[in-house]
Parts: C-alpha cells; structure tokens; sequence
C-alpha cells in the first residue's frame, strides 16, 4: 500500500487556534455592509417599490445597476440576479440595501416596501405535473426531461404475470453548513477583488464577466477557507459574488456580503425533493423480467442545475443491478419553491432510496433473504451501463458486503428479539456505488483546462489548482498524491486557497473529480517534473485535463460510459422504534466501502463518519415541508453529538487503475445508502413497508395506524 | 454623555463606549478584532460563538454588551496561550476531529471547560457536554475521540 501514513492538516492548527480567516473576518477600510431585499411573496407580478428615505452614505442597488445583464451565466436557464418585474419563490432577491451601519442597514432593508400582484403558486411537484395552477415553464413546468432504456421493456410487461409498484418520496434537505454564505467585493484601480466562500472561483470570474460585460480578468476571485460547502457553495455564491460586485462598483468601496442564517435557511439551495415510481415485471416465480423507473425532481424558481442532478440521479436509477430490461424516465419540474441544487450524492440519494426501498419491499413480499435476493442482478465486471458503456473494472460489490456483514454480525442480529417493552428492534441493509466523475465526450476536444506544479527557488513545490479544500482534506490528500510522485517530504509541497490571477482554470470542486480525476493530472505533471527537481530557478510544469483512456463517451445520444470509475458500498443500520412516541433513533451504523486505493484513512474516516451522519440526518430529523423553509435553526434539526449512534467502518482495497496510485472518490458515497438501510431497520422492526424520507414520528404513526 | 462599559477580556481590563445593546459576538468581532469567536446561527442554536464568561461556556450571540459588565470573558484567542489548549489542539489534530473548522473554536472552549470541571468524563459525558455545539462535517465521532484522547494526556495541565 502506498499511502500507509495519516497526515497531519496544515490547516488544522490555525483553525483551533481561531486565526483562519474565513471571509466573514475581513474587513477593509471604508467597507460597507450589504443586505439583501427579498421577495415576502411566493409568485407574483412587481407593481410598486417604495425606498425609505435614504440618510447620507447609504445606498440601493438593483437590477439597474448591473453593467451589462441581468443574469447568472453559469446557468443555461434564465437566472436572474435580481428579480425584476416578477418573483418566483420566497425570499428571491430583489435588490441590495448598502451602507456603513450594519444594523441601520438592516432597518432600511426592512423599510422597503413592495407592492405585488400575486399569481396563484405552484406549490408541490404534484401540482406542478397536474397543471391545475398558471404554468411557470413552457406550458408543462417541465424544467428538463430525458430516458434512458435497454433490452425489451414493453415486452417484459407485456409477458409478466405480476407487477409490483412502490412510490417513494424525499423531501428537501438543507446544507446547513456551520458557515453561512458570504462574499466581500473590493474595488482596485482597474480591477475588482472578490473574496468568497466558494467552490468555484474562476466560475465565479466567468459570471461576473458575463453580467458585466467585460473581460473577466478584470476580477480577481480569491477563495476564502469554507466553513463547509457540501455542494452548497457551488450556485449561490454567483449570487453573493453578483450582488456585492454590483454594489462596490457602484459605491466604489468594498463591500461585504454577509448571510444571516435566517436568510441561509430561506434563500440558498437544497437537495431536490423527490417523488419515484417503480415498477417492476415479475413473473410467476418471483423473478424480475423488467423494471420501468418514473423520476420527478422538484426544482424551484429557476432550474439552476437540476439538469446535471437529475441526468446523474437518472444514470445511477438502476442502483446495483443489471435487469434483464429497464427504462428510465426523468423529469425536473418548476415550482413556486425555494431552489434545489447541488448537494453532496448529487440525485443519488434519491435515486437510491427509490431502488433499494423497492428491491428490500420485493424480497420481505417474497419472504426471501434480500441479499440474496438482490445477488440474481448484481452488476459484473463487463456488464452493461444503462447507457450501453461498460464496467470495465473489478465490481467490488460481494467484498463489501461480506465485510459489512461481518462487523454487524448481520445474520446474528436479523435474528436475535425484536421487542424489548415498548421498543422494537430492527436492523437493515442498502448496497450503492458511486459514479464519479460523470464524462464529457471522448469523440471531441475537451475544453482546455489544467493543472500545474510550480518549483520554486527554496524547492519547494507548489500546486497551482483552483480546487477547493471545503473541510474535506482535498489540499492534504493531493499534497500526499504529489509528494509520493515527487518522492519528497510533504512539508515541501504547497497548496494556497485559490486565487484566480495565480492559479489556471480546472473546475468547480464537487461531484467526486477531485482525487480521482484531478488527482492523477497532478501524479502526471508530478512525474514529469520529477526530473527537473534539481534544477534552478523557478518553473512550473502544466499538465492539461484528461479523461481516462478506456472511456467512451458520446454526448449527444448520451450513450457510452456515463462515469469514470464506480465506488462500491454496503450500508447495515440498526434501529430502535419507540412505540409511545414513534421516535426512531439509530443505535449503531456499519459502512463497508470500496474506494480504490486509500490516499489517508483519518481523512476517508472523517468523509465516511460525516457523510453517514449527514445520512442520518436526511433519514430521520431534517424535516422540512415540502413547499416551505424554517427561518431558525430551531426548526431545523440536525444531529448533534447526543443523537448520532456508533459509525464502524472498513475500506475494501480495489484500485481503480486510471486513478492516482490507484485511487476513487469519497466524499460523497458515504450518504448516498444510509437512508435505505434507516428505512429497511425500521420496516423490518415494525414489520411494514415504508415508502418516505425522512421518517418522522408523524409518519411512521400514521403508517403503524393503518397497519392495524 | 458616553457610558464606559468596562471588563476583562482575556485578562486584560478593557472597557467600550460601544451601545449596551450590541451583542458580545459583535463588540468581540467587530471592535476588538476577535474573530476566532464565530457566528453559526446569531440564535443560539449551534455553539460556534462559545465564550468563556466567568469561566462557564456562554454563548456570545445570545449576550449583549452590557451584560458583559464587569464580569470576565475568554475567547479562544485567549484561551490558546494555555497549557490546556496546547493538549487539547494536539488531540484535536490526532484524532482528525477538524474538519472545515467552523465549529472548532467553539468546541475547543467547551470541552476545555469540561475538562477542568470534570478532569475524567466519559463518552456520554463528553457528548451531552457538547450537545450545543453543532458540527455538520464530522459526525461528532472524532471529536469525542479527541477529547477522550485530551483526558489521557492531560496530566496536570488545567
Ligand atoms: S452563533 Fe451563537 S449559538 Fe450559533
Ligand atoms: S468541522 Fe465543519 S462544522 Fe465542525
């Protein structure tokens, strides 16, 4: 094993020691603070804004102030920076309140009146599809729409003898991140710094360019330390970076952006809320012939990315099986609701609640063991995508199961007593992989992007990314990966926060590319730099973007292998169900994952115990209507040290060749089974079948109800 | 005329004419460049502005300035010149117990404060010790083992 040694993060130290700077530390002389006008109401026409009377130094800014347009053009889709005649969802930004005083600030903000002419909302996914209410989308409210299928699906129904249908729902979840979002713009002679928690800085640059018309080097993007992202940072900070530019451009004074939770809870981005329909073909014995799959993603004002969450929810609805037929059918819909987003899993947890909840139902009707049941459709090495690529690598599937079966003592606890008093027990699996990262196409160019290696004088090495360590140990585990290559100390390689006069362009950080794709850009510019290393002066060595050699990939019919490499996992969870209140509390959780090559097992143990926590999180507390937000935490829960069982997790080494020394992803799998297995616990305690997310004491009261 | 509110800050006596109704998180961020003391929530909620005031965690989004009068506040930037810092930082960085440090500030003045009332606490105690503290990227695990990890080392530190 290469990697057999845990490093210490550099960035440790100064975090207890309260010295990081995150961007809400900055202040500059002169800096005005800036707060956000927001719609009150869900969907309506703008008749009348009101301003308070302004004292001197104090400002607003509004659409008319942006240079060039008035909208985010990261985003195909129309997305505005600030509404203009019309709003879509609550608490969409209107215009920017800005002066000196923070506090006289957020009194002017409140002062503004606006006078709307309300459209009747669209307030669920169901709705949305019903069209009972005025579209907000084409005529359909279907943001985007696509399906995938193989083999001879109407046929297999056609010949089935029965068919077996599950519904499931999901519901939002919010990042909650412990930092809220914040930006602060810094106008300079002939630029424009922006500071900013963000996971992508030179997507940032580019927005910017694009809203004010002008060449994007103008700005300087410089990534502050994340107090979290989780994908969370990935869409709203263009509106963070929009709005404070705007303003300091206006002002001519730096200007710093800084969210309230209230406003974090209400206006940022979520998970999309879900609703999957399953059906499958069996025949007379029980056997799957094939399983159509029918995805709604609730999307809210504006699309933003819920193409990308829902094709990647699409490509993974199969779970970790190959049918004999599957058709796949996805659709993101518009509602008058806050935004959905990007979240770490990225559609997959919805996706794979829907399957595993599906294929666990199965089995309990057949009063068949569900891993064996499963097994009959396992994915190979050499099996087919959904797509019609291939798995072109070892399934490690079987080794995590074995080995996550083996920490529970699984087939012991499946047996031992349901009932102690008022508590039942139960204990459930999921099985998942994680596709990462998804490709681009292999029959043209890819756009030119890349990485580098700067030697400097004192021969020390620097990395020159603009990928973001966001608390998940990114900067540590490529700093290992080029030290290995270089065969020097780590101590000698560096990796500064981004900033985009310095660093190329390479990605926003997420969707699992980090390690695994960018990972090995950095071993190969390593390695050509290697012999280099002694000579003096300063240099850099740039290695471009590449996809692996056995991809293939074709866009336009979406055919080919949809995802570089597969992580493969097992989920065991074990639950108590307290039968006066409903309360469901998870006693211990086990993870069996395979993740390549591990590149440092304390930072994989960090991703598996926070993802799985996050997981649970999702399973049981963070309940959230599925057309409003809270607007205090305290109506938002999330686990603290008192709700969260035991984690045992093991690693199953099955390097991915094309990664760096053999390496996958691991951020983001760890979530994605969690929710299955806390559903399968509970169904089997409970001795129902359970069909939503998160289970609340509502909902599992009103389940047990109709049970007797 | 200006009302002085005056109290000690790390161990030094200071005193504002700041409004008696700022929050403490504020004054201490704001006026006295003390930005290791964060805001999560400003609502009591998540434990990352965590004080010590009078040497109990307190939190500093629910106070404001004049209740601070005369009374003694450590923020993180003061508790780290102590012997009890250095082993808890250490055992913070062993266990993996930081993630994206947003929360860690907080911790750290919690389960300081734990330790010195209750030099040997279990897991149970050290997780209904920081019950208040919220932390989104770990999972709490690792940090409870960090602490536990401080309880072996501590010695006679604090
Ligand atoms: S900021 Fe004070 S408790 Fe969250
Ligand atoms: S380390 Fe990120 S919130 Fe605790």
């Amino acid at each position: 094993m290469p990697f057999s040694k845990d490093e210490d993060r550099i960035d440790t130290i100064g975090k207890c020691c309260g010295t990081t700077r995150y961007v809400g530390d900055l202040s500059f002389d002169n800096m005005l603070e800036a707060v956000t006008v927001r719609s009150t109401v869900r969907r309506g026409k703008i008749k009348k804004i009101s301003l308070p009377e302004m004292p001197d130094g104090y400002f607003c800014v509004d659409a008319s102030d942006i240079p060039h347009q008035n909208q985010v053009t990261y985003f195909q889709d129309t997305c505005p920076y600030f509404a203009e005649s019309e709003v879509k969802y609550i608490a969409q930004p209107i215009m920017l309140m800005v002066g000196p005083d923070l506090r006289k600030v957020r009194r002017l903000a409140q002062k503004v009146q606006i006078d709307y002419e309300e459209i009747p909302a669209i307030h669920t996914l169901d709705e949305a599809l019903e069209g009972t209410k005025p579209p907000m989308h084409n005529d359909d409210n279907v943001y985007f729409k696509e399906d995938f299928s193989y083999g001879d699906i109407d046929g297999a129904f056609a010949g089935s003898d029965e068919i077996f249908e599950t519904q499931t729902r999901t519901g939002y979840q919010e990042h909650l991140y412990l930092e809220t979002q914040g930006v602060v713009a810094v106008p300079e002679t002939g630029k424009m710094t922006v500071y900013a928690s963000t996971q992508g800085p030179h997507a940032i640059r580019k927005a910017l360019g694009g809203a004010f018309g002008c060449d994007e080097e103008y700005f300087r993007i410089q990534q502050m330390p994340l107090g979290g992202g989780f994908g969370g940072k990935i869409e709203t900070p263009f509106f963070l970076a929009g709005h404070a530019a705007f303003a300091a451009s206006k002002c001519k004074q730096p200007v710093r952006l800084i969210y309230s939770r209230e406003e974090d809870l209400l206006a940022t981005t979520k998970r999309h809320p879900s609703r999957i329909v399953i059906r499958s073909a069996l025949d007379a014995k029980g056997n799957i012939l094939g399983v159509d799959i029918d995805v709604v993603f609730q999307a809210g004002g504006y699309a933003l990315s819920c193409r990308m969450v829902l094709d990647t929810g699409l490509k993974k609805a199969t779970g970790v099986y190959h049918f004999p037929a599957a058709r796949v059918l996805g659709r993101a819909v518009a509602t008058n609701n806050p935004m959905a987003g990007a979240y770490r899993g990225f559609g997959g947890p919805q996706t794979f609640f829907a399957i595993e909840t599906h294929m666990n139902a199965l089995a309990r009707k057949f009063k068949r063991d569900p891993l064996q049941f499963k097994a009959d459709y396992f994915i190979k090495q050499g099996t087919d995508t959904l797509t019609g690529g291939k798995y072109h690598f070892h399934v490690a599937l079987p080794e995590t199961i074995k080995e996550a079966a083996r920490l529970a003592d699984y087939e012991r606890r499946k047996k031992e007593q349901v009932q102690h008093g008022p508590i039942l027990r139960g204990i459930g699996q999921a099985l998942f992989s994680f596709g990462a990262p998804f490709s681009l196409g292999t029959n043209q160019p890819l756009p030119n992007r890349c990485m580098g290696l700067l030697k400097r004088k004192d021969g020390r090495v620097e990395i020159l990314s603009e990928l973001v360590d966001m608390g998940q140990g990114l900067h540590t585990a490529l700093r290992k990966i080029v030290a290995r290559a270089l065969k020097i100390p780590i101590e000698r390689i560096i990796y500064k926060d981004a900033d985009t006069d310095r660093v190329p362009e390479a990605s926003i950080t997420g969707a699992s590319m980090s390690v695994v794709l960018f990972g090995r850009v950095l071993k190969d510019a390593a390695d050509k730099l290697k012999p280099r290393l002694e000579e003096p002066g300063e240099f850099s060595v740039l290695e471009k973007v590449k996809q692996p050699d056995h991809l293939q990939w074709d866009p336009v019919k979406q055919q080919g292998d949809p995802f570089h490499s597969y992580v493969w996992g097992t989920v065991i969870a074990q639950v108590e169900v307290n039968t006066l209140t409903w309360q469901v509390a998870a006693r211990k959780i086990w993870t069996a994952l395979d993740v390549g090559t591990p590149i440092d097992r304390r930072i994989i143990k960090g991703q598996i115990d926070g993802g799985t926590i996050q997981g649970l999180g999702y399973s049981l507390l963070e309940s959230m209507p599925m057309d409003a937000m809270p607007a205090s935490l305290a109506d938002y829960i999330i686990p603290t040290s008192l709700d969260v069982p035991p984690v045992e997790s093991a690693l199953i080494a099955n390097p991915y060749p094309p990664g760096p020394y053999g390496a996958k992803c691991v951020g983001e799998p760890p979530l994605i089974g969690v929710g299955p297995a806390i559903v399968d616990a509970v169904a089997n305690a409970c001795g129902i079948e359970l069909f939503q997310l998160p289970v609340s004491p509502e909902y599992l009261m009103q389940k047990m109800a109709n049970k007797s | 005329m200006t009302k002085l509110t005056s109290f000690t800050l790390n161990g030094e006596f200071v005193s504002t004419k700041s409004a008696l109704d700022l929050r403490l998180v504020d004054v201490l961020r704001c006026e006295f460049n003390l930005t290791g003391t964060k805001e999560g929530c400003g609502e009591g909620e998540c434990g990352a502005c965590m004080i010590l005031l009078d040497g109990h965690p307190a939190l500093s989004c629910l106070m404001l300035l004049g209740a601070a009068k005369d009374r003694d506040i450590l923020t993180i930037e003061g508790l780290r010149a102590t012997q009890g810092f250095a082993v808890l930082s250490q055992a913070f960085n062993d266990a993996g117990a930081v993630q994206c440090g947003f929360c860690t500030p907080g911790m750290i003045m919690t389960t300081y404060a734990l330790l010195r009332d209750n030099p040997n606490p279990d897991d149970g105690a050290i997780r209904a010790a920081m019950a208040g503290n919220l932390c989104r990227c770990t999972g709490y695990s690792m940090i409870v083992e960090a602490v536990s990890l401080a309880v072996q080392r501590r010695g006679e530190t604090w």
